[in-house]
C-alpha cells in the first residue's frame, strides 16, 4: 500500500491548516517547518503501530492549531520570539494578535468558546468580501468609479479586490513579507473606513450616494435629504396642503415617486407620508407637509384621520415678509424690512395650482 | 508524573542520540523514539526539534530522491552536534545521578 494513498485529501487539508497556523512566520521559516509535512503526516498514518490507527489525522495529533504549536515551540519559533526583524506591520500585528489572544484566555477556557470560534469562523468569508469591498470603495472613491461600481472597469476591479482579499483569507497569495503587511493594512484600514462607510449607508436615504452625479429627484439643503417642505404664507403662518411645483410645472417631491418618504418622529420611529388625495382619489405627493399614514398601515387613505400623524411643523409662526404690492404701498423705507430685499419675495409669477385641489384637513 | 514535561527538558539528546547512531527521515526519528519507549513523544515536536537542531548547526541534511515513495529529508549528525550530544550526556548523567541519589536518600528514612 502506498503511504500517500489513503486519505490524501485529508493529509492535504491538514498541512494546509498547519501553514495557515504558522501563517506569521515568513515563508522560508514555515517552508523549513513544513516542507515535507504531507509526507511525515501520511507516514504516520501509514504506521500500523500507532495506538490511534483509523481515527484520523485529529485523533492521531490533535487540532492543527495544536500540532503547529507543537512544531512551533520544539522549533524554538514560539509566537512573540520568532522574528529577526522588527517593526514591520506583520509584527506588530502579530503582536497584537498575540496578546489580543492572551486576553481572550478566559473567555477560551469556556465551553461554549470552541463553538462560537467555529462560528465566527464560518464567517470568515464574509468579511474577506467585505474588506475587498471597502478596499475597493476608498480606490473607487480616489478614482471616481463609483459606489456601486458603473461600468465594466468598476466591476473588474472590485473583483480584483474581493479576489485578492479572499485569496488573502485563504492564507495564499502572502509569499512576500510587504504582502503580508498588505494584508494587515488593509484589514486595520477597512475596519476604520468601514464606520463611516456603514453610517452613510445605513440610513434611509438610498440614493445618497449617487446625488452628485445623477441628481435625482428630492430637495437637498445643506447636504442632506429633505424629509418633508413646510410652506408659510407672506405673514409667517402655516399653510397646510401648500403644493409646490417647479419653473416647469413638474411637481416637487422630497422623494423619488413618493413612496418611501417619510421621516423619523421624536421617539425615532421611522413614519411612512401619506400623499394627500384630490377630490378624484388621486394621490398628490407635492402637497406639504407631506401627513404621516399610520405605522404598520401605509397603504391607508390620507383622509382617514385615524390613521394619519400630523407632522410637527418647525415654527409655529414664521416671520413675515414683505410683498411687492406692500412695498408699493408704504413709503420706501430700506431699514423697515431687511427680508424685502430677499429675492425669495420677488418671484410673485408662479403659477397657481387649482385651490379645488386642496387637500383634506 | 508528566512525563511529557520531563521530555521536553531532554528531546534535543535524544533526537541527537537517535541521530547519531544512524541517520534518518523525519519520521523514522520519530518511530526509533517511540521504539527506545518514548512513546509519549509528539511527532511535532521532533521535526520542531529535528529544525531546530539543523538551524544551530548540530545536523546536516540532504534529501534522498525515490522512486516509489516521496523524497525524504534525512538528518545525519556533524562534529559540532556530536560535540553537543556529548556535553549533553554528561549533564544527563549527572542530572540523573543527583536525582537518583536524591530520591533512594528520600526512600530510605
Amino acid at each position: 500500500m502506498s503511504m500517500l494513498e489513503a486519505p490524501a485529501a485529508d493529509v492535504e487539508a491538514y498541512a494546509a491548516a498547519v501553514r495557515r497556523a504558522l501563517a506569521d512566520l515568513t515563508p522560508e521559516q514555515v517552508d523549513d517547518l513544513t516542507d515535507d509535512l504531507e509526507v511525515a503526516l501520511a507516514d504516520a498514518l501509514a504506521d500500523d503501530h500507532r495506538a490511534t490507527t483509523g481515527a484520523g489525522l485529529v485523533g492521531l495529533f490533535g487540532t492543527p492549531e495544536a500540532y503547529a504549536a507543537e512544531l512551533r515551540t520544539a522549533a524554538g519559533l514560539a509566537t512573540g520570539t520568532f522574528r529577526k526583524r522588527g517593526g514591520s506591520v506583520g509584527d506588530v500585528a502579530a503582536r497584537f494578535r498575540t496578546s489580543l489572544l492572551d486576553s481572550l484566555a478566559p473567555l477560551r477556557a469556556q465551553p461554549w468558546w470552541p463553538g462560537l470560534a467555529a462560528f465566527a469562523r464560518s464567517l470568515a468569508p464574509l468579511w474577506w468580501v467585505a474588506r475587498g469591498w471597502v478596499c475597493y470603495a476608498i480606490c473607487g472613491a480616489v478614482l471616481g468609479l463609483g459606489i456601486p461600481p458603473r461600468g465594466l472597469f468598476a466591476w473588474v476591479v472590485l473583483l480584483a479586490f474581493v479576489v485578492v482579499s479572499a485569496q488573502w483569507g485563504r492564507g495564499m497569495w502572502l509569499s512576500h513579507p510587504m504582502l503580508r503587511a498588505a494584508r494587515w493594512t488593509a484589514s486595520i484600514v477597512a475596519i476604520v473606513v468601514a464606520i463611516p462607510l456603514l453610517a452613510t449607508y445605513g440610513g434611509p436615504q438610498v440614493s445618497g450616494s449617487s446625488y452628485t452625479v445623477y441628481p435625482a429627484t428630492g430637495v437637498w439643503v445643506d447636504e442632506r435629504a429633505a424629509e418633508n417642505l413646510f410652506v408659510y404664507d407672506s405673514s409667517g403662518q402655516p399653510v397646510p396642503g401648500a403644493q409646490v411645483f417647479d419653473d416647469r410645472g413638474q411637481p416637487v417631491l422630497v422623494d423619488e415617486g413618493g413612496y418611501g418618504a417619510g421621516w423619523s418622529d421624536e421617539n425615532g420611529n421611522w413614519v411612512d407620508a401619506a400623499p394627500a388625495v384630490s377630490a378624484d382619489g388621486r394621490p398628490h405627493w407635492n402637497a406639504y407637509p407631506l401627513r404621516g399614514a399610520a405605522a404598520g398601515d401605509p397603504d391607508a387613505p390620507a383622509d382617514d384621520p385615524a390613521s394619519v400623524a400630523e407632522p410637527a411643523w418647525p415654527f409655529a409662526q414664521a416671520g413675515a415678509v414683505l410683498l411687492p404690492s406692500d412695498l408699493t404701498a408704504r413709503d420706501p423705507a430700506p431699514s423697515a424690512s431687511p427680508a424685502a430685499s430677499s429675492p425669495a419675495v420677488s418671484a410673485p409669477a408662479s403659477p397657481e395650482p387649482s385651490p379645488a385641489e386642496s387637500p383634506a384637513d | 508524573m508528566d512525563t511529557t514535561q520531563l521530555l521536553k527538558g531532554v528531546l534535543d539528546v535524544a533526537v541527537l542520540a537517535v541521530v547519531s547512531q544512524e541517520d534518518g527521515y523525519g519520521y523514522d526519528v520519530v518511530r526509533r523514539l517511540r521504539a527506545a519507549g518514548l512513546e509519549e513523544v509528539g511527532d511535532a515536536s521532533v521535526y520542531g526539534t529535528l529544525r531546530r537542531l539543523y538551524s544551530s548547526g548540530a545536523l546536516t541534511s540532504y534529501v534522498v530522491p525515490s522512486d516509489e515513495g516521496p523524497h525524504r529529508k534525512y538528518y545525519g549528525i556533524n562534529a559540532q552536534g556530536r560535540a553537543m550530544l556529548d556535553a549533553q550526556r554528561k549533564d544527563w548523567q549527572s542530572f540523573a545521578g543527583t536525582m537518583t541519589g536524591l530520591l533512594e536518600t528520600e526512600d530510605a528514612r
